[in-house]
């Protein structure tokens, strides 16, 4: 699990030496000197979930509320009393105390007061909704989401306790609040407590749920993204400053991010029951079955269960390569660039091409590092016993993943990811293979697996994953906060 | 062969009292591409794709209805297979002018159509009864190797041996496909290149001489030239992206004002030329300048005919058939192409500042993606002949059937079973 590092080592994360001039590139808002990287000042601004999971705080609640439009003055007083909980990227994570995050909908900022002016220069994506994007995200028809089908959500509390307790004490006290201004809570969602791994059974780093953090010692393949990647109010890796909503003179969006909810129910039975059924296909003796079986597990995600990559360990699970140091230290485009370790259409090779993408590598990472999003996502619901997995037996609880993203941009961001990377049947001379877990396929979907003397194709892969709902937010940084606070209608 | 992938685009005005009934039937169409009672796009013979789109009127320039055809054969032989086979004549019936007697159409729908600046596809020379034998040949592969016994079947053999068998398997069981090797155009693009460096050594000192004039002027064209604004992320206003995204493949129509005056005409037309060439002999097998996602794309200089008074408005349209999400062509524009369409679109009103004619301009992300959805049009009906393939696809499934009966050296039929 990881921890918070020190405010240096996390500077320099969210930093890029200038490793080459670009002449053409100009300042699009030339009035302010652009920004490369956070300073202490900004650190205790920016919320400090763009920063740390809050791992040391293994219970976490997500609550989604619907403001009144007719209270904006009390929404505000509301408001101005969760700013001073709210938890600063200057916040050590392993300090005593409860950690909250506040993120809005556009929706919500305008039920705040926020001048139309504004919200016009909010991204469309978030404006209209995650629900509205089902085209792009390949979701089927919202009908059925138990939350944000109808854009209703405004207010996105997060809390996060370190014991069980603390939590439903957390969620008691913000649910009064939020009943006092009278907004309606629309859902009250809490996490599993954070064990290492997500229900198919694969480490899961606090922040990355199928693949483990970049932001981790040992990674080669990429050099740390821009901050304007992830943060408004810096250069990001145009070499421009990404536009920002400002209310007059005052830049609302600076150190502050965008953040996507998706809570995915993951059908754990239906995950190791095909993988299971093939591997018996393939292998009759019942001991070669169940290695493969975790093969095939293997090949779908990219990793083994305890993260050890399929680049560096092709043929077993060696959790010498699950350390914090190796578990990123791979690149495809050398070692592996047919996918015969690690399958072109495994999920972590598609949500990261990393160096794979074409024929040059270095043209591929410093395009992939235009599409990189932080993960804080969580697990949700009881694990399903592995045994009843390999039947392929459900026993119909709910169980998946909060996933959760902060971007600069949406659609560059996640949308991208999920729409040009995972849902694409084409992706990097793919055949009509979306990707298995997460490119909502039709549940007919195909998965190469290049193997000796001929790749081997698993058929009609089943839906393993079902978007339950979710939303687009604005993170805003503490001083907007604030400053959202002393609007006066 | 020679006659393969060509560029087809036919403007016409639309007669303003039938523009109800053009926009109702190309509703109809694009509802039910394939079983609509209409029209079928389908039914052309030897099309890859195409797409009808309605360009509006402005000022004096009426509305009109543009086709985009990407089709085989000598146009004016193509235009009589499809005049005497299909039932286009229920769209351009909405258009002025349209006549009745089937010759007649032909020769109307020849006399409206419009050279292609330049013109890029992904398989030049490729029929698109090649591209379709050869995907067919390819799913017969797979399902060979899909059943169980299949893959035993193949277990210790040499790679040869194991193309060999395939082969054999295609033979058999679909005796109707074509199999054999005759597609080599290399003598073509060969003769192609040399012209072309011949061509570009005869205008090279005429283009020295011209080069410091013509850069001075631009600088200063530069300086003066009003970019759109930015102040938001980008915005799709004209709920384009509801028409996109359907797909592996997706469209994009785009129509812009060139800049007024003879020097950026000059500018693009020379800029779109040396393009067009570099499409012809150079980027013939899915690689325009970085860019591999492109099916077929053409640039059409439409030139104002109706404007009576005042300053003409002579337009740039695009159009471009291409694999994956608009964010990611538009990416791969900024990423990879930035140089060549910054040369071409900086010549048009509105494009984000430009350095030296080619720096820049492009390379402003949200400014170029704003620009860009600014002047795209809605395409109201769009068709693609070979739908879940991308570039890459057909690419790979031309070299795998052109290599099934041998023909390639031992490690090189390693590459080709790992393809498969």
């Amino acid at each position: 699990m990881k921890t918070s590092p020190d405010l240096d080592e996390l500077q320099g994360f969210l930093s890029t030496p200038p490793t080459r001039e670009h002449p053409d590139r100009e300042d699009v808002h030339p009035q302010r000197a652009m920004k490369t990287r956070p300073d202490r000042a900004d650190l205790a601004d920016i919320q400090g979930l763009v920063y740390s999971g809050w791992g040391e705080h293994p219970y976490a609640a997500y609550l989604f509320a619907t403001l009144d439009p007719a209270r904006a003055a009390a929404s505000r007083s509301w408001l101005a009393q969760l700013r001073t909980l709210v938890s600063s990227a200057a916040t050590n994570s392993k300090a005593a105390g409860d950690r909250v995050n506040v993120a809005l909908s556009p929706a919500g900022l305008a039920k705040l007061g926020i001048p139309a002016e504004t919200i016009a220069a909010l991204p469309q994506e978030a404006k209209r909704g995650m629900a509205s994007r089902a085209r792009i995200l390949g979701d089927d028809p919202p009908d059925g989401w138990e939350l944000g089908r109808d854009n209703e959500l405004d207010v996105l509390v997060m809390l996060f306790a370190r014991d069980p307790d603390r939590r439903g004490q957390l969620v008691a006290e913000h649910r009064a609040a939020l009943d006092a201004i009278g907004a309606t809570v629309r859902r009250e969602e809490l996490s599993w407590p954070l064990a290492g791994k997500e229900h198919f059974g694969f480490a899961d780093g606090v922040s990355q749920p199928f693949l483990a953090g970049k932001d981790l010692p040992g990674a080669t393949h990429d050099a740390a993204i821009d901050a304007g990647e992830i943060l408004l109010g810096y250069r990001n890796a145009y070499g421009k400053l990404p536009s920002s909503p400002r209310l007059g003179d005052f830049d609302l969006g600076n150190n502050g991010t965008y953040l996507v909810f998706r809570k995915l129910h993951q059908h754990v039975d239906r995950f190791w029951g095909y993988v299971a059924d093939r591997a018996r296909e393939l292998e009759s003796d019942p001991a070669a079955a169940a290695a493969l079986t975790d093969v095939l597990g293997a090949k779908l995600v990219g990793r083994w269960k305890s993260g050890a990559p399929l680049v560096l360990s092709p043929d077993r699970d060696d959790p010498a390569f699950a350390t914090p140091e190796r578990i990123n230290a791979f690149a495809y485009h050398d070692v592996d660039p047919h996918g015969e370790r690690c399958p072109i259409s495994s999920h972590i090779r598609r949500a990261n091409p990393r160096d794979a993408r074409g024929n040059d590598p270095d043209a591929s990472v410093e395009v992939v590092n235009r599409h990189r999003i932080l993960r804080r996502g969580r697990s949700y619901g009881r694990p399903l016993p592995e045994a009843d997995a390999l039947a392929g037996r459900d026993d119909g609880q709910p169980r998946g993943l909060y996933f959760i993203s902060l971007q600069a941009s949406i659609a560059r961001g996640f949308e991208f990811i999920q729409q040009t990377w995972l849902s694409n049947p084409g992706f990097n001379g793919l055949f009509c293979e979306p990707d298995a877990i997460m490119g909502n396929g039709d549940g007919d979907s195909d998965v190469t697996i290049p193997a000796s003397p001929v790749r081997l194709r698993l058929q009609n892969v089943p839906i393993l994953v079902t978007v339950m709902g979710g939303g687009y937010f604005f993170l805003p940084s503490l001083t907007a906060l604030e400053r959202i606070c002393r609007l006066v209608a | 062969m020679r006659d393969a992938t060509q560029a087809l685009t036919v403007i016409a005005p639309i007669d303003p009292a039938k523009r109800a009934l053009l926009d109702e039937r190309l509703n109809q169409i694009s509802d039910d591409i394939d079983g609509n009672a209409l029209f079928r796009p389908k039914d052309l013979p030897h099309t890859h794709f195409m797409r009808f789109v309605v360009i509006e009127g402005a000022g004096e320039i009426p509305a009109l209805l543009a086709w985009e055809s990407n089709h085989d054969k000598r146009r004016d032989e193509y235009l009589a297979l499809v005049v005497h086979g299909s039932a286009i004549e229920r769209i351009f019936e909405c258009c002025t002018g349209f006549p009745r007697q089937l010759d007649d159409q032909v020769r109307w729908l020849v006399e409206h159509s419009h050279r292609a600046a330049a013109f890029y596809t992904a398989y030049r020379g490729v029929p698109r009864e090649q591209v379709h034998n050869d995907r067919t040949v390819h799913d017969a592969i797979r399902e060979a190797l899909d059943t169980h016994d299949g893959r035993g079947a193949f277990a210790g053999l040499p790679p040869r041996e194991i193309q060999r068998q395939l082969c054999e398997h295609v033979r058999v069981n679909k005796p109707a496909l074509d199999i054999t090797q005759s597609d080599d155009q290399e003598l073509r693009w060969l003769v192609g290149k040399l012209l072309a460096v011949g061509a570009a050594l005869v205008l090279l000192p005429f283009l020295l001489v011209v080069a410091p004039f013509w850069y001075a002027v631009l600088r200063g064209k530069e300086k003066t030239d009003i970019p759109e604004p930015t102040n938001r992320p980008v915005h799709d206003d004209k709920h384009l992206a509801e028409l996109e995204d359907r797909v592996t493949q997706n469209q994009l129509t785009h129509i812009v004002d060139i800049k007024p005056g003879w020097f950026r005409h000059a500018t693009l037309l020379f800029v779109l030329t040396a393009i067009d060439l570099i499409a012809r002999v150079y980027s013939v097998r899915g690689d325009l300048g970085g860019i591999t996602s492109i099916h077929f794309a053409r640039w059409v200089i439409l030139r104002d005919r109706w404007t009576k008074r005042g300053a003409k408005r002579h337009r740039l349209l695009f159009f471009s058939n291409y694999d994956g999400s608009w964010e990611s062509y538009l990416g791969e524009f900024i990423d990879r192409a930035s140089y060549g369409l910054t040369g071409v679109w900086s010549n048009t009103v509105g494009f984000p500042r430009t350095q030296g004619l080619l720096g820049a301009g492009a390379r402003d992300e949200e400014a170029f993606k704003q620009w860009t959805r600014n002047h795209q049009i809605p395409t109201q009906v769009w068709w693609s002949g070979v739908p879940d393939s991308t570039v890459q696809n057909v690419l790979d499934d031309l070299w795998i059937r052109r290599y099934l009966d041998g023909g390639l050296a031992d490690d090189e039929v390693s590459t080709w079973v790992r393809k498969l």
